[in-house]
């Protein structure tokens, strides 16, 4: 073999021509990206509040001890900042990878940039290895700032080295897992937070509601203890940094190094899976998204032919012009695409069912974690569907011909949040059913008639309040910001972000309030419904005045940044 | 019925459209012609009230277009270089909810929306989903659209782009009948021959700024260009370029191919002397035929390609 095939071969075999020039074109564009900065940004701020958070809670609990006292807690310190910080990269290195990942596919469909790619001698492999070692070398880079902590951590002794790494393998091969993931769902979803949604509710279902289900099957003694404990610390990255880190804390060591290096070796065989059927599909979609495709439609129709793709009476327009558009909108563009949704929810209903037969749990007590779960889908669709009312139209390019009628703002915004909530109304039908359901076959102990209509009250308002800030918060940013990702992550941050302000800053005012009020005479049975009732006050005045502010300055908004 | 009055949009430091002044008489068609990046889109977004200005002011039916928003939105109708369609409706859906966000009764809706899509050719595909439709067919929808609150002001961005050559003389025909109805119509376009034949007055526009503006017979001696015929004859040409040379109307005369191409003197147009010159010396005049300034020529004349 000469020099020349001898660097040929070299060449060939080198990790960048595996991933070809998308690799390269990726990096390139990453770094004008605003996103990048925000995220970067965002990361070390989150990363510097858990940080403190900690510290300040560890230094709490040794508080009022000597100087001796707190120096040989040191040890325990490191052990809960290691930790800490371990859990932290272990979730926001699947977050980031979703989120980075989401839209590595159908955003070149978007731009109509697959077809151009798809007939230059880039391989389908090489667009999706590109994509994913790209973005998940920018998602490691965002989780090395967290790195040199837990160094420094590990001075103060107690942290051993091996779970350091086990802690960092898992992070990156469940990583990977979930890039590779959120790759394959952006071939066949249109938008991004679609695709990383997914991957939420994939760690939801898989590693957390089937690994709750196998527990309680060994608990029960359907299934052996001990196969289902070795098949989830082999299979669950979730349970295997759990026992990780419990062996850790208390010095015993817990999980075995052949473990997690089996569970790592799953998780990357699992990703390469996905990138090979990825590279198989992106070809496949690139041949469905073919330009004649209208055409052949079109002619299809016109000489009757073929069948239009969605028939039926034409729908008069009744009522506000733009609530009536959106209600046109279908939950499901077609039924096959309805598919996955009814699976899931079939699936999820199976586990519930399941888990309340083992567990021997009241009837109640399942249909009230369906119904939970029902009203969270409900919700998060409110959401997205509000984020994406405007900022679609706005993507699609019909917002400036809506925007040169004489509709007012208010009339935009208005049609547009009733829009959103009626069509979302086929998940919210089934809840007071399931409540119901919750009520009769619940546990009956203590409980009058009295006591389960105020619950079904509060339950209800809570509905009807969050529904409120998610309509006002989604029209808001979807007014306000260019993409639908965009909007429909700023929504769902903006919900749970308020959560974190109501129940850490505003609940624990209302409880040393109540406590005060205790402490100077007040019966304590009026001060915990008074502490309630005003818990529950400040929370209807947050979301619902939080959602109609929102509401009004995106209606003030609708005609600025048009384009 | 449209007017621009030191018309200024600035995007931060880029200078889109710089202190334009325009009048478009009523049941006009107005050409506005301009390199990519000339201000065209800009000038005609504000006038749609799509965008504010910086600075000036722009009327339609008299109406400032910055105070009087929504009346001026029932006075045009706007239609987009790019036109998104809405998936999900079908094409009498489509034009329904355009005609209730215009806020025509219910009653009377269907009557309009069967009107339009008789005009614009559309009725085979009444029950077709919006888009299904091809892009010749998205482009006529999108006219039926704008002609669904009988505006008295059309502004047409591009309408014929991507369109085959058939597409596009429908639409030039949809347009020639629309100025038949009394419609004042502004619209742009890249293909320069078709405005020619049916505009009456056109602007070209670069760098936010006028550099013409008015009929295309004003356009001649703008640009200072000299009248000029194609000539052939049978026989000896070097003989016909000698006589015709030795006219004092004639500036110039030069071979091109089989013909010669002669150039008058600035204000002269001697066609008979050319004919009378030529067959008294004995020459067989086969061709003789004025040559006409293509709307394309002073397009190239007039810009420099130049763009923000």
């Amino acid at each position: 073999m000469n020099a020349t095939s001898a660097d040929s071969l070299l060449q060939c075999l080198g990790p960048l021509r595996l991933a070809g020039p998308i690799f390269d074109k990726e990096l390139r564009v990453a770094s004008r990206r605003r996103r990048l900065y925000v995220l970067r940004f965002a990361y070390v701020v989150a990363l510097v509040l858990v940080v403190l958070y900690l510290w300040s809670s560890l230094l709490r609990t040794s508080g009022g001890a000597g100087g001796a006292l707190q120096a040989s807690r040191l040890t325990e310190m490191g052990k809960g900042i290691v930790a800490m910080v371990v859990w932290f990269q272990f979730i926001t290195g699947q977050i980031l990878a979703a989120a980075l990942l989401g839209d590595a596919i159908n955003s070149e469909v978007r731009q109509r940039t697959l077809d151009v790619l798809m007939v230059t001698p880039v391989r389908s492999v090489q667009i999706v290895t590109g994509k994913l070692v790209s973005k998940l070398l920018q998602a490691g880079s965002l989780l090395a700032i967290s790195l040199p902590i837990l160094a420094v951590v590990r001075v103060f002794g107690g942290v051993p080295w091996d779970y350091l790494i086990a802690g960092l393998c898992v992070t990156a091969s469940v990583g990977i897992f979930a890039g590779a993931l959120s790759l394959t769902l952006s071939i066949s979803n249109r938008q991004p937070y679609q695709a990383f949604l997914a991957v939420i509710l994939w760690n939801i279902v898989v590693w957390g509601l089937l690994a709750s289900l196998l527990t309680k099957l060994s608990q029960s003694g359907y299934l052996s203890g001990g196969v289902v404990r070795s098949v989830l610390q082999l299979t669950n990255p979730f349970i295997l940094l759990g026992g990780l880190t419990q062996g850790m804390m208390s010095g015993f060591g817990g999980v075995g190094m052949l473990s997690w290096l089996w569970q790592c070796l799953v998780l990357l065989a699992s990703a390469t899976i996905l990138l090979v059927w990825s590279s198989w599909r992106v070809r496949k979609i690139t041949l469905r998204t073919r330009p004649l495709r209208v055409q052949e439609t079109s002619e299809a129709i016109a000489s009757g032919v073929g069948k239009p793709r969605r028939r039926g009476a034409i729908r008069p327009v009744v009522g506000s012009p733009v609530a009536w558009k959106e209600r046109c909108t279908p939950l499901f563009k077609t039924y096959r695409s309805a598919l996955p949704y009814v699976g899931l929810l079939l699936v999820i209903l199976g586990i519930s069912i399941t888990l309340s037969i083992v567990s021997s749990e009241s009837l109640g007590v399942f249909f009230f974690f369906f119904a939970g779960l029902v009203q969270l889908l409900f919700l998060v669709d409110v959401g997205v569907a509000a984020a994406g009312a405007v900022s679609r139209e706005r993507e699609a390019r019909t917002w400036p011909i809506l925007l040169a009628t004489p509709l007012e703002g208010r009339e935009i915004i208005w049609g547009k949040a009733i829009g959103a909530f009626r069509r979302n109304l086929p998940l919210l039908a089934p809840l007071p059913v399931l409540y119901l359901f919750t009520f009769i076959w619940g546990p009956a102990e203590g409980r009058s008639p009295w006591a389960s209509a105020f619950a079904a009250c509060v339950l209800l308002g809570t509905l009807a309040i969050s529904t409120v800030f998610l309509l006002g918060a989604g029209l808001y940013f979807s007014v306000r910001l260019k993409t639908t990702t965009a909007a429909v992550v700023t929504t769902l941050i903006a919900y749970v972000g308020s959560k974190f302000v109501l129940y850490g800053f505003v609940s624990p005012v209302i409880a040393l309030t109540a406590g005060l009020l205790h402490a100077i005479g007040v019966p304590e049975g009026g001060v915990m419904s008074a502490a309630i009732v005003a818990t529950g006050g400040v929370s209807a005045v947050v979301y619902v005045g939080g959602g109609l502010l929102f509401l009004y300055l995106a209606a003030r908004r609708v005609r600025r940044d048009i384009f | 019925m449209i007017e621009t009055k030191k018309l200024t949009k600035n995007f931060g430091n880029l200078v889109a459209v710089s202190d334009l002044d325009l009048y478009i008489g009523a049941g006009d068609i107005f050409g506005f012609i301009g390199p990519n990046g000339a201000g065209k889109t800009t000038t005609m977004r504000i006038l749609v009230t799509l965008l504010e200005p910086t600075s000036g002011a722009a009327f339609i039916d008299g109406l400032d277009v910055s105070k009087k928003g929504k009346d001026v939105r029932r006075r045009v109708g706007y239609m987009p270089d790019f036109m998104g369609v809405y998936d999900d409706l079908k094409v009498f859906e489509y034009l329904e909810f355009f005609a209730a966000a215009f806020g025509i009764e219910y009653k009377k809706r269907k009557a309009i929306v069967d009107g339009v899509l008789e005009l614009t050719d559309l009725v085979s595909k009444r029950a077709a989903p919006v888009d299904s439709l091809s892009r010749g067919m998205q482009q006529r929808l999108g006219l039926a659209r704008v002609l669904i609150h009988d505006p008295k002001v059309l502004v047409l961005d591009e309408p014929a782009s991507g369109l085959d050559p058939r597409a596009r003389i429908e639409m030039r025909e949809l347009l020639r009948e629309l100025k038949r109805m009394g419609k004042t119509i502004m619209i742009s376009s890249h293909i320069l021959s078709e405005l020619e034949e049916i505009c009456d007055r056109i602007g070209i526009i670069e760098r936010g700024q006028f550099v013409f503006s008015g009929t295309i017979e004003e356009i001649r001696p703008r640009l200072g260009i000299q009248s000029k015929v194609r000539v052939k004859v049978v026989g000896d040409p070097a003989r016909a370029i000698e006589l015709l040379s030795a006219l004092p109307q004639i500036q110039k005369v030069e071979a091109a191919g089989d013909y010669l191409s002669v150039t008058f003197c600035e204000g002269q147009n001697a066609d008979g002397v050319i004919a009378r010159t030529l067959v008294n010396a004995g020459l067989d005049l086969v061709y003789l035929h004025p040559e006409q300034l293509k709307l394309d020529d002073a397009f190239l004349q007039l810009t420099k390609g130049i763009v923000h």
